[in-house]
Formats: structure tokens, sequence, C-alpha cells
């Protein structure tokens, strides 16, 4: 489609460097803004720069899939993609061969999460100026998109690179930024600095850990690049240096990626922070982190390792499904709904990690394209919220009471993607947790299937009390004249409602992508 | 027992400094103190990659004497003229002075198998001496061996990763310590001091906010102000 017009009418240079490209054009960009004296300017130019990152990922994605057999069109042809060889690009930074250099490395894994990535943060950048506008002093501005590109540039780092550190590297170039951001939304409510302190000490501590694990591992196979050691581990599974490693490595990323029980940086964050910022990170930052931790479980590691199939059964099903249910219960009985949704956040990467911990390639693509959703419902929502806080100052459940009739377009899109959340047919949340729901059956996991349901129940309970106060409450509020959100907002919300929906109907485009992904980390896996 | 323990001092101090660290940064409620054990914990971790990188013998990884190369590096080598000479691995004058140490420290005792005390390994590299004098003989320990890394090093010795950096290995006349990890620790670093001032900063604003630095005072007046507002039932949550 789309990617394939890309890569045939792109310039050369595109093509060959368009891995590097994705991540630096934002990183120069961002140095350049501190020089942009006016905040408008400053957010156009952001926009160009994450939609130059969109193009990139689009030719990145093209570029793999022509360059090895497409999993979702064996598998519906019925052949079995764990034996096929798969698309992968490899680009070695500065012309040094790796494994002694650095290599950005793209297979069909990161290749969806890259496309997800600047996907969402190009339509989060057009929709930021409005809120940014309100939320951040004038003079920062500039300073704010400067952090954000920065922060994007640390995701795409993240989700390209294909070696060991230099994904630390990129994990803490994002984070600090991310830290500032948070910090940010000081100007409406104080307690955004704890938030953001907190934040900052939590994911240092992860990132420690992250590096620890990698030292472990360099010790033990005087390598850093992944694909050298996905070759010599296999190796060396009974050393305890590497399964300290693995634990470490585990920890770290676990951290980063709010898996419960170690998650606690995140619901103040995400309730404090910019409406942009929360919007931004609930889409993306976590989701990156996610992928971070399936690249080193399933293409670094293997699952057939004895220590990391007892991780699978004893550690990421059950903080998975402990995630599912606590998290949704403390959905239930907060009264902010920003709250409500950061601690849905983490519920539902407990789905995402119940489906990783399945070890089937079913699992691993439901995960994965229930992580797609995840971040085209929670970036519609969160974006929704933005404009409510944009018009009405609030974000209490009472705040959005009676909200259905004083800003129906934006409460429209709101309820759209709320419903997938909770995952009502004709959703994109249906399609990925029926996959998930299936990939369970397959492997005779039939009480998590049971517990993905009941946290569905959960789930309708939150949303449905905020779409009963949106809807059927009468506005307490004498404030409230129809008062619609800016256009400028609309536009970004309404395309991932419309995702949502598409999706509903037709799974498409994620779910080709991610059992792509699944299929290429099984090959990978079959093939070394 | 003892010569157990002193064969891994450093580690045992690392592990010493990361523990204290962590503990600061939880137990402690003055903010910045946090960031003091943070820093803690991190430094503990800069140790850790150095001891990693110390080669037993080993000099600083500077090529001197026989070991420098013929031509400098300014034209001759990476970014010069020559710059279509694509890959590393390709251009001599920089594999030998960066690849050979990672080898040292990983790759000899590799060719030693799985017990290192057996004396079958024919190499008479200093490397491979060392790790058969730690194994058999603790009183040769001052002079020789302040390598606690062995015993990481052995327990990846089972199966010999082939390295690429074999070949090279046999060409240096001197043992450098691996300065990869050096490299390492100084991106680290330049992490920990960009989140140390991040912490910083945000410290800064805290105060100016709440007016202390102490984490339970700030939780106390965010939790009063909550409860104020509950009761007040004033609408707009954000003007606290």
């Amino acid at each position: 489609m789309i990617q394939s017009i890309l890569t045939d009418f792109a310039p050369a240079w595109a093509i060959t460097h368009a891995a590097p490209l994705l991540v630096v054009v934002p990183m120069m960009v961002a140095t350049l803004l501190v020089f942009v004296p006016s905040g408008r300017a400053a957010w156009f130019i952001s926009v160009i720069a994450t939609l130059a990152s969109v193009v990139f990922a689009l030719i990145l994605l093209g570029l793999v899939q022509a360059s090895g057999p497409v999993g979702s069109e064996l598998a519906r042809a019925g052949i079995d993609t764990n034996l096929i060889s798969v698309g992968l690009l490899s680009y070695e930074l500065g012309g040094w061969a790796p494994p002694a250099g650095i290599e950005f490395r793209v297979d069909a894994l990161n290749a969806m999460i890259l496309l997800l990535v600047t996907g969402i943060g190009f339509l989060a950048s057009i929709f930021s100026w409005p809120t940014v506008n309100a939320e951040v002093r004038s003079e920062k501005q500039n300073l704010f998109y400067s952090a954000y590109l920065i922060c994007f540039c640390g995701l795409s780092g993240v989700a390209i690179t294909g070696d060991a550190f230099n994904l630390f590297v990129f994990l803490e170039i994002s984070s600090i930024s991310t830290y500032v951001l948070v910090a940010l939304g000081a100007t409406r409510d104080r307690r955004a600095l704890p938030a953001a302190f907190n934040y900052l000490v939590m994911g240092t501590i992860g990132a420690t850990f992250y590096v620890i694990g990698v030292g472990f591992l360099y010790a033990a196979t005087g390598t850093l690049n992944m694909a050298q050691l996905s070759e010599l581990l296999p190796d060396l599974v009974d050393k305890r240096t590497v399964q300290a490693g693995f634990a470490f490595i585990i920890i770290g990323l676990g951290l980063k990626a709010a898996m419960w029980p170690l998650h606690q940086w995140l619901p103040n964050a995400y309730a404090y922070a910019p409406s942009f910022v929360t919007t931004f990170l609930a889409a993306t930052a976590t989701k990156v982190a996610l992928y971070a931790l399936i690249r080193w479980l399933f293409t670094v590691f293997s699952p057939e390792f004895a220590f990391e199939a007892a991780s699978f059964e004893w550690i990421f099903a059950p903080l998975a499904i402990a995630a599912m249910i606590v998290c949704s219960f403390q959905a239930v009985f907060q009264a902010d709904v920003r709250r409500t949704l950061a601690y849905s956040s983490v519920a539902q990467v407990g789905y995402m990690l119940l489906g990783v911990s399945l070890a089937t390639a079913a699992g691993l693509s439901a995960g994965l394209f229930h992580l797609f959703n995840h971040a085209l419902m929670k970036g519609g929502l969160f974006m929704a919220v933005a404009g409510v806080v944009l018009t009405y100052q609030g974000t209490t459940l009472k705040d959005f009471a009676g909200l259905g009739r004083s800003a129906p377009w934006t409460m429209t899109a709101f309820a759209i993607c709320g419903l997938s959340l909770i995952g009502v047919p004709l959703t994109a949340g249906f399609q990925s947790k029926v996959a998930l729901l299936t990939a369970t059956l397959e492997s005779g996991w039939w009480w998590a299937a049971a517990i993905i349901v009941f946290s569905s129940v959960l789930a309708v309970i939150y949303m449905g009390r905020i779409l009963e106060a949106v809807f059927f409450k009468a506005p307490e509020n004498p404030r409230k004249v129809r008062k619609e959100a800016p256009l400028l907002l609309l536009v970004p919300l309404w395309v991932l409602a419309a995702a949502n929906i598409l999706i509903g109907f037709d799974a498409g485009l994620p779910f080709d992508l991610s059992v792509d992904a699944a299929a290429s980390v099984f090959a990978l896996e079959a093939n070394r | 027992m003892l010569e157990f323990l002193l064969a891994r001092g450093n580690y045992l101090l690392i592990i010493a400094l990361m523990m204290t660290g962590l503990y600061i940064t939880f137990a402690a409620q003055n903010l910045i103190k946090r960031l003091v054990g943070l820093s803690v914990f991190q430094t503990s971790v800069f140790l850790f990659y150095i001891t990693l990188s110390k080669v037993a013998g080993g000099t600083a990884p500077i090529l001197f004497g026989k070991d420098l190369p013929k031509y400098g590096y300014g034209e001759d080598s990476h970014g010069g003229d020559d710059y279509n000479a694509p890959a590393y691995a390709a251009d001599p004058a920089v594999t030998e002075s960066v690849a050979p140490p990672v080898d040292e420290a990983v790759a000899a005792p590799a060719d030693i198998g799985p017990e290192p005390e057996a004396e079958a390994a024919p190499e008479t590299s200093p490397q491979n001496e060392v790790d058969v004098l730690e194994g058999e003989d603790a009183s040769l320990m001052e002079t020789v061996v302040p390598d606690p890394m062995t015993d990481i090093v052995d327990n990846a010795a089972g199966s010999g990763p082939a390295t690429p950096y074999e070949a090279v290995e046999s060409s240096l006349y001197n043992v450098y310590s691996n300065p990869l990890p050096h490299v390492l620790i100084l991106t680290a670093i330049v992490v920990g001091v960009a989140t140390l001032a991040v912490g910083l900063a945000i410290i800064v604003r805290i105060r100016e906010a709440y007016g202390t630095i102490e984490a339970d005072e700030v939780r106390h007046i965010d939790i009063d102000v909550a409860l104020a507002e509950e009761a007040e039932d004033t609408v707009p949550e954000g003007a606290a």
C-alpha cells in the first residue's frame, strides 16, 4: 500500500538512510527549536519533523516488507511461518560494521512499533498547539517542543537500535526529557512536581537495573550487539551470570513499561503532566518499553531457555493478571478521569503482557495487536480529556457531568474510544481482545481467558461511570454552555476514533502488522 | 572463605555501595538525599563496569611501544581521506587499537575450557596463566591476581564464544585493559549527570511550590489540600 508506493518513489538517499534519519531529524530539529522565538513556529516545525519521521517509518516498513516474505500472507495461505526467512534491514552507523559498531536493525517487529510511535507522535503534535498554548507559559513553548522532540527521538531510537547499550542511551534520552515534560504540568497543578520527581527516581532505578543486566551479559559474552548476543547466549544459558543479567534487564524494562507492581510512578505522572504530554506518553512510552522487553525476551533471549520459560509462567503471567484485576479495581474508585485512565493503562499493559507470556506466535501477535489498538484508544481518550481541560479546566468526574450535551463532538469521540477500551464489538478493542482470548484458549489457559472477561467487566464499570456522567447527568456547572474543543484538536481526535471503528470492522493493517511481527520474531528464533 | 571474599573485593564493595544507595533512595524523606542515594547507586554500577574491564597485568588502553600503529589516526584511519574503506573491522589500524582487550577479558579464558584449574591450557599468554594460578594457588594472589572478574569470566568460559577479535590478539605485544566499558561508562556518567541536574531542578521548583523539600511534608500538604477541597466541594481541582 502506501509504504510500497513510498519505497518506489522516495529518493535514493531517503531509502538508504531512512533508519538513522528517522531518529536524527527530530534530534537535530530539537536543538534548532531552542533558537525559535515563537511557540507557534516551534509547534509548526515539530509537526513537520514528526511528519518526516512518519515518512521514514513508512519507508522502513515498505523496505522490510519488500525484503522478506510477508508473514500474514503466508499464514493465510497455510504455510508455516516459523520456517521462513524474514525481512531485515541493518544500518551500520558511521560505516562501523557490527558487532563492534552500533547497528540500527529493523525487522517486522520494530517496523510496526516505529510506525506506531511516529504516527501517534505526528497526530499528537498536530493536536498539541491549543493545549500547549493554554498550559505552558509562552516563553517556554519553544523549549517545550524541543524537549518533546528529544523524547520522540529517544523513543524511536529505542525502537530502532540493535545495540544493547545504545538502547539504554536512547531510553534515558526519552526518559530525561519526559521528566522535564511532566514537571512542566506544574503551571496547572503543582502536584506535577512530586510526580515528576518520583518518576525520575523510579525511572533512573529502572534504567540502572537495565545497565547492570547488560553489564552481566557483556561479561559473559563480550558483545553488546543484540544479534550477536542472541547467537552466543544459547550456549551460556546455564551460567548464573546470564541468568542474573536476564533478571536485571527484565526488572529494569518492566519498570519502564509499568509492569505491575512497578507502575507506581505512572498514575501521578499521567494525572498531572500537561494534557498533551499525557496523551503522547500514554500512547507511546510504555509501548516502547514493552517492545524493548519483547525484543529481549524473544529475540535476544529465547522462550526455550528454561529460566525464561519459568519466568513466563511464574512472573509475567501472574503479574499480568494481577495488573488486570488490581488496577482495574483501582480505576473504578478514582474521582479524577485522568487517574482512572492511567490505572486502566496499567491494567491494559497487563493484557499485553499476558499475550506475551503465552510465548506462542498467536499470543505474541495478540499482545502486539492489543498494544497497537491500545495506543489508538488511549491516545484518543486522553486527547478528548485534553479538550475538556482546555474548555472547562477540570478533570474530575464532576467536571465531566453533562458534557455530552455541551461538547457533543469531543465526547462522542471520547465515547467511541471508551467503548473500544471496554472491548465492545465493532471496535478495535474487541478485535484485539478476541485475538487474545483465542490465543489463551489455544494454549489451554482457560482461567486466563476467564480473567480477561472479568477484567473487561471491570472496564465496563469504570468507563461506564465516566460515560454515564458525560451523557446522562445534568451539568452541575453553570459555565457549561455549548463549548467544543478547537478544530485542531478535534481532527486528530476523530482520526483516532475513526481508526478504532475501522479496525473494529476490519482488523486489516494492524492485525497483519502484528502477525508479521510475531512471525518474524519466531522465524528469527527458529533460524538461529 | 577469606580468600574467596578477598578475591572478589571489588564486587563486595560494589554490592555494598549499591545497597547503600538504594536504601538511601527509598528511606530518605529529604528529596536531595534521595538524589544522592540515586547517584551512589549509579556510581556503584559505574564501578562494576570498570571492574569488568580490568585485565590482570594489563596497562591503560593506550597503544605504545611495539603496538603503536605505523601511522597516525588523524588522516589515515576513520574519518580521513580514506572514507570509502568502510568498516571498522576491515581497517587494520583501528581494529588493533580497539579490539584486543575484549578478547583478553572474555575470549581468552574460553580457550582453557570449563575448569580453569585444568593445566590443559596450552596457551602461555599472561591472562591464561593468571587464571590457572588463581584456581590453584591462592598464595600468589597478592602479586598476580587483583582480578575478581575471573569468576564471572569463568562462568562464560564453558562454550568458548568465538569473537571476531581472536586473530588480532596475538599480534599485540602488551596487555591492555578493555577500553570499551570505560567508554560505556563515560556515556552513563553523562546520563547520570543529566538525571541529577533535572532532579535538582525539579527539587528547586518543589521548594518554590511547597516551601519544603521533605517528601512526607509534601505528601501531607497535598492530602490536606485535597481534603479541604473535598470539604468545600469547590470545582476546579487545578487551582490547588
